[in-house]
């Protein structure tokens, strides 16, 4: 009796395979052109943006076309297929051209990111796609340096307090530290586990959401960075590669610039020849300062008041789990997000006009670092700062100390 | 007050009633008698034993009033059956049958209040049989609103009765209030310490890395049921010979006695078993030897050899019967076993080298005497005494990667210097506990005749004593385990545990009345548990009165009846709750990490936070039901509502502590040895921190509905239809005020930290319906069964959470409470609470179907084979919470299992 039910169920599902498959026979793909058109943010003198590269990446095959933006703002790109792409456009204004667009006298960079652009016949067909780019001022501080990933032990256990930052002074003046905030933006880097969602932020674009903030000590002028220098702000300023740490860590943090040691810690260690950072919110954590070895979203900002600050809770989480604080992008100096691995553009946290990318490392505990490209300027070091952190760093097997 | 004095009225206002009398002879299917045969008759509550002509009786009976005869003998298929007694004295036949599928009334079901007043199931060995059961718990999913399960022994197994899942802290209280009682006496719980501090971040009253069912109820899984003849449950209001259990009472009888040679063999992707068991009568024929073993060998995955769960029992019984004339009857038992479960981690995938193990070793005595006397005045006297000796290990381990850091070893308050530990170490821990409870029960029972009518008094005493001797938990403190939220972690040894002492009485009265002509049945008892700690420090817990009544009134007498019941029920937190141990926070007053290792210095200051013993008290549970049951056109059916409460059950509390931390002053920074600090401490700053405490802050209150509906056969088709379900609702809350010390690190320079309202928890529902269809098929010796369970309702949501403070503390630990109207005031905005609005939403899943098959075949009498299949259709639904936007797979995986019985 069972045996017949099973054979007539099976006779069912071939059937409805079969009419599956009846579907899927349509009319072979066309190839198709799409028009884009690039304009400038909002409040700038002109509307059509030329000069922009733009880069038509199709997600399925990898393949990647790049085009700049004729006198009108427009680009054309052939022979796509229908599917979703990657899109993505950027320039660089330089002090002149954003002198006359702006008025304002200091280098832009301006991006685009829209990483899931389901492209068709049918849109295309609509008239150019508009492209409407944001940005950010360049120079100043940025972020040169990320080691997040963490290191082996010799016995083969994951070790990561040996985490730093290192900001540098990207330009020709004096800069004086005091009172800038380093932060987390909260949010998973990538696809973990598989329940895993991203960011419940992500589609505001116009701010960040912190889960830490910590502070550089001072009065106003104590901590001045010179010109084409840096400094590191460790997660715990000591001789990382001791014996009774981890021989197996790539860094020796000791000589570090700051650290960040969690008052009213029973666990964490603080070296006294390495200055704390002041901690100003850190909920999340109340025994050690240490960012995702996935992969972190960090930012460098400045405020005057942080208690105006908005302070929201996160959705899908219990009501007595903490807050994050919400950062708008103008209070942002630079911006760096990383993520879990080259597939998971999808969990990006940090909105396109200050980061239109991301970098990562090739795996947890690998002792690997991000760090930006540079160039040499009448003999100083300058960072590549494009806002756009899948072209300005790369994969350093280890951390670079200066 | 009214209550009372109109119920005693109507007492003595009904007239009273005509005796007539019963009595019978117990015969087997070659006609021969049989002594020793269990005749239980109902509602009246009487229990007789046929003596060595297999005869029984007389009992007198009430007028024109429907008896329930049970009648039961090991190996024999029970007889159950409902007479009219007309005559002044009637005399019955009463024929056994050797259990076997052979018979056309094989009962695989659970059967709805079979004795007592109070509402209960039993399930007789058939049902067991029928369910194939790797353990107690699995039998247990025939009671009225119990979802089916796959049978597991590889977690723990606990049942939640007449409670829908709410809250982790309201499952526990419950499963806590669950009382098993084997062969007459209880096995404790209340003595297992197995416990282990909180590792960072998880919430107070979290389960240790090791299995471990401490702060709960018995582990069902401990239990084998192939060697058990019939199970109890008593959901309702217990009679008050019952104590220490508020949420039900489950009743085991395992076999005793002679019984032929029986082996089973029952396998399923899971899990192996064997268990057999002969029993043997020694010449003369008063006494009997019966030996059951039982064996099953366990891993959650059959590929992963590393994890596992094994449990070995053997049971060894001597059964004296016949002495002083066929009045005394002697069992007793000798019980060994050992539960082993393991986990590890292959070392190649994990470096962190975790691993855990859980044993239990137990030895048990139980004895009982049961004397039946010829006095009028007199008519049973029984004792049961009971020994208990568990030895618990659990160990567990972690090769712990870490920072360089503090590793405080003072074991009292003290502020001294203490060596940076290394980033990567060994930590080992042991819980031993040597667990010993005692315990032994004094019953009379007789049969007096008061005002005209027939009372059945009961009265007893009990004594329960619950100690705990181990060596405790034990580690190498510079190596310790992965450490606290803020608070230190030491060992503990168990010496000083107090003693747990119950000692009870109870009297009750059973008796019949008329109101309108028709029978009306009271159990009018009260119990009077005392609790008091013994040991070094002896105190009282204090002493719970608890009144028990249930009535039932045959409206139609043996067609409908309607029930009524109310009791308080009680119970004391166990051993892990009353003696929680001392508390330690570590604050570190001078952190100097320098790079000369010479120069480095760490002060730490170690507070010791006594939690006093029987800091929480015993909790009380009120129960009230009403009920409708009988049996109109041919269908037996039972209906009833009812509600219980429990208010302050034992729980955790994540308790705030304001430490103060003293700060010193460097006098000097010497080259190559440690800074030199000032003597005495130059300020001091105030640290919010917490640890967690028992207190008794769980509350439950849980209505619902039960059902159970025996259609009668269609004989046609050899089938029957029988309907179980139950609508429950279930409140779980905690009471008292919580502060939120994590808010610190979130506004590291607020003056105050806020307390919050109680009251927070989750109220959930559920409603299912189980419909089994049972084809027996006698000349095949063939019992086919296909449940249908079908989940109606299953739902929660979160109550209590409020987003306004109701208080501050300040950093001198000086609390202010704030009106509704100040705490919306600007000011105190910081201190709000942001609720996500989307984790207040309730998770109303669809309704849900499941399909079971089971068969049980026998060749010849007691040999053959069984089969079930879980889940059928392998129908499982995929849920997505509201909650969380996360998808889960919901109804139980695709699972069969066989096994195969032998007797000789």
């Amino acid at each position: 009796m069972f045996k017949s039910k099973l054979t007539g169920l099976l006779g069912v599902f071939f059937f409805l395979c079969l009419l599956g498959c009846d579907r899927d026979d349509e009319p072979r793909l066309r190839a198709f052109s799409a028009e884009f058109s690039t304009l400038f943010p909002e409040d700038f003198e002109v509307g059509q943006a030329a000069g922009v590269t733009v880069r038509l990446k199709n997600l399925a095959s990898g393949s990647q076309q790049e085009k700049v933006t004729d006198a009108e703002g427009k680009v054309v790109f052939e022979e796509l297929i229908p599917g979703s792409y990657e899109l993505s456009a950027s320039m660089t204004l330089s002090e002149e051209q954003a002198m006359a667009l702006t008025g304002i006298p200091a280098g832009i960079n301006l991006n685009y990111l829209d990483n899931s652009l389901a492209l068709s016949e049918e849109l295309a067909s609509k008239g150019p796609i508009s492209v409407q780019l944001s940005g950010s001022v360049t120079g100043g501080l940025v972020i040169k340096q990320v080691y997040y990933s963490g290191s082996k032990t010799p016995e083969g256990g994951n070790y990561f307090f040996d985490q730093f930052f290192e900001i540098y002074n990207n330009s020709s003046e004096p800069i004086a530290l005091d009172g800038l905030m380093l932060s987390n933006v909260y949010g998973v880097s990538g696809q973990i586990n598989p329940d895993q969602a991203p960011s419940p932020f992500q589609d505001d674009k116009d701010h960040v959401y912190i889960s830490t903030a910590w502070r550089i000590p001072g009065a106003g002028q104590d901590n001045i960075l010179q010109p084409f220098t840096g400094v590191i702000i460790a997660q715990q300023g000591i001789n990382h590669q001791a014996e009774e740490a981890n021989p197996g860590s790539p860094v020796d943090l000791s000589n570090a610039d700051f650290e960040l040691f969690v008052v009213g810690s029973t666990r964490d260690v603080d070296a006294p020849n390495v200055p704390n950072m002041e901690m100003v919110y850190h909920p999340f954590n109340a025994t050690f300062s240490l960012v995702p070895v996935f992969g972190p979203g960090t930012i460098i900002w400045r405020t005057d008041d942080f208690s105006s600050l908005e302070q929201v809770a996160i959705p899908d989480t219990s009501p007595t789990f903490p807050q994050v604080v919400k950062v708008p992008n103008s209070l942002v100096l630079d911006a760096v997000e990383t993520l879990r691995s080259e597939a998971d553009g999808a969990y990006k946290r940090i909105a396109a006009s200050l980061d239109a990318g991301f970098a990562y490392v090739s795996n947890t505990y690998t002792g690997e670092s991000v760090i930006r490209k540079s160039a040499s300027v009448d003999g100083n070091t300058v960072y590549q700062d494009t806002n756009n952190s899948q072209l300005d760093f790369e994969l350093s097997a280890t951390p670079v100390l200066p | 007050m009214r209550w009372g004095f109109t119920l005693v009225c109507t007492l003595f206002l009904l007239h009273s009633l005509t005796a007539q009398t019963l009595e019978g002879y117990v015969i087997d299917e070659n006609q021969l008698p049989l002594p020793g045969a269990l005749i239980q008759l109902e509602p009246i509550g009487r229990s007789l034993i046929s003596d060595s002509r297999g005869s029984f009786g007389p009992v007198e009976v009430p007028e024109s009033t429907a008896v329930r005869i049970k009648v039961s003998f090991l190996g024999y298929a029970p007889v159950d059956t409902l007479i009219n007694v007309s005559a002044d004295r009637y005399i019955l036949k009463l024929g056994l049958q050797r259990s076997s599928l052979e018979l056309g009334e094989v009962t695989v079901t659970g059967k709805e209040n079979q004795a007592g007043l109070g509402t209960s199931t039993e399930i007789n060995r058939q049902a067991i049989a029928h369910v194939q059961p790797n353990s107690l718990r699995d039998v247990l999913q025939l009671l009225p609103g119990q979802l089916a399960i796959n049978p597991s022994v590889n977690s723990p197994q606990q049942i939640l009765i007449r409670q829908a899942p709410s809250t982790s802290a309201g499952s526990t209280l419950a499963q806590l209030g669950t009382s098993l009682v084997m062969d007459g006496s209880p096995i404790s719980n209340d003595a297992n310490l197995q416990y282990n501090v909180n590792i960072l971040n998880s919430s107070p009253g979290s389960r240790p890395p090791f299995q471990s069912v401490s702060g709960q109820g018995t582990d069902l899984r401990q239990i084998p049921a192939d060697q058990i003849e019939r199970v109890e449950v008593i959901r309702g209001v217990a009679s008050a010979r019952h104590g220490n259990a508020t949420s039900g009472t489950i009743l085991v009888e395992t076999r005793i006695g002679a019984f032929s040679p029986q082996l089973r063999v029952r396998a399923n992707p899971n899990s192996f078993q064997v268990s057999g068991g002969v029993g043997l009568s020694v010449r003369p024929e008063k006494q009997a030897v019966s030996l059951d073993l039982d064996f099953i060998d366990s891993k959650p995955d059959p590929r992963d050899i590393l994890n596992g769960y094994s449990r070995i029992t053997a049971t060894l019984g001597h059964e004296l019967t016949g002495l002083f004339g066929a009045k005394l009857t002697w069992r007793s038992r000798l019980g060994l076993s050992s539960n082993l479960a393991v986990s590890r981690e292959d070392e190649g995938n994990d470096p962190a080298a975790r691993a855990w193990r859980a044993q239990d070793r137990a030895i048990r005595i139980n004895n009982r005497l049961t004397y039946y006397s010829d006095s009028k005045w007199l008519e049973k006297v029984e004792a049961t005494i009971s020994l208990n000796l568990n030895r618990q290990d659990a160990f567990f381990q972690e090769f712990i990667t870490t920072n360089v850091g503090p590793r405080p070893i003072f074991l009292k308050d003290s502020t001294g210097s203490v060596p940076f530990g290394t980033a990567r170490y060994l930590n080992e821990t042991t819980v031993a506990g040597r667990a010993v409870n005692y315990y032994h029960r004094l019953e009379s029972s007789a049969n007096w005749r008061l005002f005209g009518e027939s009372h059945r008094v009961l009265l007893g005493t009990e004594w329960r004593y619950d100690a705990n001797r181990g060596p405790g938990r034990t580690f190498d403190l510079t190596r310790p385990p992965r450490q606290n939220y803020s608070a230190g972690d030491r060992p503990r040894s168990f010496s000083d545990i107090p003693g747990l002492n119950q000692l009870s009485w109870y009297g009750e009265d059973r008796f019949s009345s008329r109101l309108m002509g028709k029978p009306l049945f009271w159990q009018i008892g009260v119990r009077a548990d005392h609790y008091f700690l013994s040991g070094a420090s002896p105190m009282s817990l204090g002493t719970h009165i608890q009144p028990r009544l249930n009535a039932s009134w045959a409206l139609i007498p043996q067609k409908l009846s309607l029930k009524a019941g109310y009791g308080v029920l009680s119970k004391v937190p166990s051993l892990i709750y009353l003696s929680p141990g001392p508390r330690f926070i570590d604050l570190i007053n001078f952190n100097y990490y320098a790079p000369v290792p010479e120069e480095r210095l760490l002060i730490v200051t170690t507070n010791k936070i006594d939690l006093p013993d029987g800091g929480v008290r015993p909790y009380k549970s009120p129960k009230a039901e009403l009920g409708v049951d009988g049996k109109l056109f041919g269908s037996s059916f039972s209906l009833t509502a009812f509600r219980e409460t429990v208010k302050n059950g034992p729980g955790y509390v994540r308790e705030h502590y304001l430490a103060r931390r003293a700060e010193f002053e460097v006098l000097e920074y010497p080259t190559g040895s440690p800074p030199i600090l000032s003597g005495s401490p130059v300020s001091y700053d105030t640290l919010f921190l917490a640890y967690d405490r028992p207190v008794n802050n769980q509350n439950l209150v849980n209505t619902g509905l039960e059902y159970t509906v025996d259609f009668p056969e269609i004989k046609r088709i050899n089938t029957q239809l029988n309907l179980t379900g139950a609508y429950i609702k279930t409140l779980s809350t905690s009471s008292g005020n919580v502060v939120d010390p994590g808010f610190i690190y979130r506004y590291t320079d607020s003056p105050n930290i806020p307390i919050y309202a109680g009251g927070v928890g989750v109220s959930s529902a559920q409603w299912n319906t189980s419909l089994r269809f049972i084809h027996r098929v006698p000349a095949a010796r063939l019992v086919i069964s296909c449940l249908v369970q079908a989940i109606w309702i299953q739902m929660d949501s979160p109550v209590g959470y409020t987003e306004l403070p109701v208080g501050l503390i300040d950093r001198r630990g000086i609390q202010t409470s704030l009106s509704m109207d100040e705490a919306v005031l600007p000011e105190y905005d910081n201190y709000r609470r942001e609720i996500a609005e989307n984790q207040l939403l309730t998770e109303r899943m669809p309704p849900l179907t499941l399909i079971n098959l089971r068969l049980n075949k026998e060749f010849g009498e007691g040999r053959g084979f069984a089969f079930y299949v879980n889940n059928l259709t392998n129908h499982r639904p995929l849920y997505r919470s509201v909650r969380s936007d996360t998808y889960s797979q919901r109804n139980l995986s695709l699972f069969f299992g066989a096994e195969l019985f032998y007797q000789l």
